[in-house]
């Protein structure tokens, strides 16, 4: 498991460093950190998976003495250590930038941000891998496109039949606090992640190399 | 005589090809070469010995352990060299050992850089750069590296120049001093078996036709050659299959006895190749014999 995480990470060192670059940049134009983490998630997830694709290894690996389950493992629990990364990184620009340059009205940002952020990563990671493993990469980014669209639909839609109970809907989530809202995201985000994990387990071992 | 690994009435199916059927085994100790003209479904048999395809039915067992359910107690005594370079291309051979060597537990740098040594290959530049027969040098490096006791290669001579071809039989032929390794080698160049394959298994269509000792395929079969007026329909059945000119007739025989009991001293009868067995055989379109 260590190998493969490794692997991955020694395969995108170069962006890794463009990665930093990047959260570096979000943070001087002061975006809130969650976008800056977001982004960069999202960026260095698709390239963990494309570069797989492209460069034949499912071959090599699955000769080597790994099973599939971990292999799969390996990317979700890279993707959860580049979150935990993505976050450090994000908590230091802040703190740099606060007290070398003054921008920023607070030396740390704010752990809900901070927590959505990683969210979002873990959240794009469950729809992207089972994806990936299906159908590889050349359709991947046509299926995530209709699924976006679809999503967007959907929601047209949603908005369409409930715009009587948006009143109701209102109340209903001002009972609870932002925090609570957020927990319980995180708590559906987190369930979504480990089924995303299970099922792509499921794909890639039903695979032919 | 143990087998390292058997199959077992093994069916995979594609939407133009399938693998039917298939059983054969591979001894423990000799080098068995895999013969079979392009698209026979080597390629195929050797993915499904390395568990990379799934099959359909049938059943593979390897050191006598069923293939599915012990992979990775399999995996890390067989070292493998595959015709394509399914390395990561961007790393070098340096950051590759990092992520391979733990992966075995057997795993010796000595042997490791042994090689890289004597193939001068250069460890810190990308795999990319490398020439065909580098990157299949790499490869070798890394399949025994870990000391395997059964080492698959798909194709390892294709495409590679002379000398290099010869070097790699050498160095399999110093592997094999070692008696308890076993190699299965896939190739359609057949000479390259001549040199080292104690047994060769023999595929066609998607079916293995044969699997055999060399000596015994070799003495069992002959090229038959005489003139035409010794033909008949019943005596054509007798042959695998016959190749008819102006000035007589060549044919492959799978019993040279008995061809000789038939024609006496009236034909010719030649020890044949590894090429006439193939090319004779995919002519005729040989049922299963084993």
């Amino acid at each position: 498991m260590y190998s493969l995480i490794l692997k991955d990470y020694l395969m995108l060192k170069r962006m890794l460093l463009l990665i930093v670059v990047i959260i570096a940049f979000f943070h001087i134009l002061q975006n809130p950190p969650t976008l800056a983490i977001s982004m960069a998630g999202i960026f260095f997830i698709s390239s963990i998976g494309s570069f797989e694709d492209r460069s034949n290894s499912h071959i090599m690996l699955n000769s080597l003495p790994l099973n599939r389950k971990n292999i799969i493992s390996s990317k979700y629990v890279g993707a959860l250590i580049f979150g935990v990364f993505a976050v450090i990184m994000s908590v230091i620009f802040q703190a740099v930038f606060y007290f070398v340059f003054h921008i920023y009205d607070h030396p740390f940002p704010e752990v809900k941000h901070l927590f959505i952020g990683m969210l979002c990563i873990l959240l794009f990671t469950s729809i992207y891998f089972p994806i990936l493993y299906k159908f590889g990469e050349k359709y991947t980014r046509i299926v995530t496109m209709f699924l976006v669209i679809a999503v967007i639909a959907f929601g047209q839609i949603m908005m369409y039949v409930l715009k009587d109970q948006v009143y109701e809907i209102q109340q209903f989530l001002s009972q609870f606090t932002v925090n609570q809202l957020i927990f319980a995201g995180g708590l559906i985000i987190a369930i979504i992640y480990l089924v995303s994990w299970f099922c792509t387990i499921k794909i890639y071992e039903a695979k032919d190399f | 005589m143990t087998n390292v690994v058997e199959f077992k009435r093994v069916t995979k199916s594609f939407k133009n090809f399938s693998l039917k059927d298939v059983s054969f085994s591979i001894k423990k100790g000799y080098v068995t070469g895999f013969i079979g003209a392009n698209g026979a479904g080597k390629s195929t048999t050797i993915k499904l010995l390395m568990n990379l395809l799934r099959k359909e039915s049938g059943e593979i067992t390897i050191f006598g352990l069923d293939q599915d359910k012990h992979n990775q107690a399999i995996k890390e005594r067989i070292g493998f060299v595959y015709d394509e370079n399914c390395f990561y291309e961007t790393l070098s051979i340096r950051e590759l050992r990092k992520i391979i060597a733990p992966m075995y537990q057997n795993w010796n740098d000595d042997i490791f850089y042994k090689y890289i040594d004597q193939f001068q290959l250069p460890e810190k530049q990308v795999i990319k750069s490398f020439s065909k027969g580098m990157k299949m040098k790499m490869a070798i490096s890394f399949a025994i590296s870990h000391d395997p006791e059964f080492i698959i290669m798909d194709e390892p001579t294709s495409g590679l120049d002379p000398v290099f071809r010869r070097e790699i039989l050498e160095l399999l032929h110093d592997i094999m001093l070692d008696e308890q390794k076993t190699i299965f080698f896939s190739t359609h160049i057949t000479t390259d078996l001549d040199r080292i394959a104690d047994y060769i298994t023999y595929i066609h269509g998607g079916r293995i036709l044969f699997s055999k000792e060399r000596d015994e395929l070799l003495s069992e079969y002959g090229i038959v050659k005489g003139s035409t007026d010794l033909l008949d329909s019943d005596i054509e059945k007798e042959f695998v299959s016959i190749r008819k000119t102006n000035v007589g007739f060549e044919a492959l025989t799978s019993d040279v006895k008995k061809s000789k009991e038939i024609f006496g001293h009236e034909v010719l009868i030649e020890k044949p190749t590894l090429d006439d067995i193939m090319y004779y055989t995919n002519k005729g379109e040989l049922t299963c014999t084993h």
